[in-house]
């Protein structure tokens, strides 16, 4: 008997939510499931998919612009409950060339020190890569153990009513309780320059209510 | 064993991926839409039709990939309003709702979760469940063989029919009658 992938989800009995799954693959981003790249800064903003091995999608952009990719503001997830898995690179380890953060955001929109949100991050003037944290109140960045590089990783962030945490590559790094996100998300990408160009590639996403 | 025709859709994003056709099964401007909201475990995708007796629906077109004797329907769903009426799962005709199809339904009009076989000559019926008809989201599996169709809500068997099976092949749909009705995942596979 074929096993169903809801069983293989979903523990017996029990209820799916929602929950999204995005390999990208194939000629184009899925322009149904994906939004418009919308432009923060400058007009730069670029997604494209990799003619590479392992490459995914890329969402890049120029010199000093940044850019986000995420659904429309159609927001399914939910700030007291929900999780990310994310195979995700930055494309420069200079820290002053480029920041990636890929996760889940209220907005689509460049709001993030006083946004909504819990991403990893490979960031500007930050040697580590983080998880990043956002409510109106404020941002937190939780620093890893891991130096900043541009290998593909493993990121799952998880957040319930009290904490957030970052597990990269299978280790958990990273725990925090501050500044957590307090309205519903949707799954995102984001890139930002410093003053060459650079790209945030990704290879795999998965956002899910818990 | 080869593998067998299997799909997934997450009912997540900016909207219905183009994959599906959308549908005015009766009257006009149904609203087809992802819906912004994040509470009961999130809440995927809705049909708004116009009036009490208007219907919108998601198929495949005809494109009838799923077989009339192995074949498994699995959705999340949920009736939003009240009144309305939802009904989904595999059908040989887009149109004629009484002929090869096989359904679970939940019709506000009614006090019971149904489930539903048609055979190729318009000869079917709907069988009642044990479970009132409300607004809550539960998982819903239908398994057809040669011989059976089954109910299986939130992992529990609750109803079997036997008679009026489907006659040719299959594709999912998804209905919603009178009022807005969501779902939020659907799998389809041949056994």
């Amino acid at each position: 008997m074929t096993k169903s992938i809801y069983d293989q989800l979903n523990a017996s009995g029990t209820v799916a939510k929602q929950r999204v799954v995005e390999t990208f693959s194939g000629d184009a981003v899925d322009t149904d499931r994906w939004g418009s790249i919308v432009q923060i800064t400058g007009s730069s903003g670029a997604v494209a998919m990799n003619d590479s091995v392992d490459g995914g999608v890329k969402v890049s952009t120029g010199a000093n612009d940044e850019a986000i990719l995420a659904f429309d503001d159609i927001r399914q997830f939910n700030h007291l409950a929900c999780g990310f898995v994310a195979v995700t690179r930055t494309t420069t380890s200079n820290i002053a060339q480029g920041q990636n953060r890929t996760g889940i955001k209220y907005d689509n929109d460049g709001t993030f020190n006083a946004g909504d949100l819990i991403s990893m991050e490979c960031g500007y003037s930050n040697s580590s890569i983080s998880l990043f944290t956002g409510s109106a109140s404020g941002f937190e960045r939780t620093t890893s153990s891991l130096t900043r590089d541009t290998s593909y990783h493993s990121y799952k962030g998880l957040i319930n009513n009290s904490s957030a945490t970052l597990t990269i590559d299978g280790v958990l790094e990273c725990t925090t309780s501050t500044h957590l996100p307090t309205k519903k998300m949707q799954p995102f990408i984001y890139n930002a320059s410093g003053s060459v160009a650079s790209s945030a590639e990704t290879t795999y996403l998965e956002v899910f209510n818990t | 064993m080869a593998y067998k025709q299997h799909f997934i859709e997450w009912f997540s994003g900016k909207q219905l991926p183009s994959y599906w056709t959308q549908t005015n099964v009766t009257g006009s401007g149904a609203s087809f839409e992802m819906k912004d909201d994040s509470s009961q475990g999130g809440g995927g995708f809705k049909i708004t039709p116009t009036s009490s007796s208007n219907i919108g629906e998601i198929d495949f077109n005809n494109k009838r990939q799923f077989s009339q004797t192995s074949s498994m329907f699995i959705a999340t769903a949920r009736r939003n309003a009240n009144p309305a009426m939802f009904s989904m799962g595999l059908t040989g005709n887009i149109t004629n709702a009484d002929t090869n199809r096989i359904l679970v339904q939940n019709d506000s009009a009614g006090s019971k979760f149904k489930l539903g076989s048609y055979d190729g000559s318009s000869g079917g019926a709907l069988t009642s469940t044990t479970i009132g008809v409300d607004g809550n989201w539960r998982n819903h599996k239908l398994e057809l063989t040669s011989s059976s169709v089954t109910l299986t809500v939130n992992n529990v068997l609750h109803a079997t029919r036997d008679e009026n099976l489907p006659a040719s092949t299959l594709q999912p749909y998804f209905l919603s009658k009178g009022g807005e009705n969501g779902i939020r995942y659907m799998e389809c596979y041949n056994t």
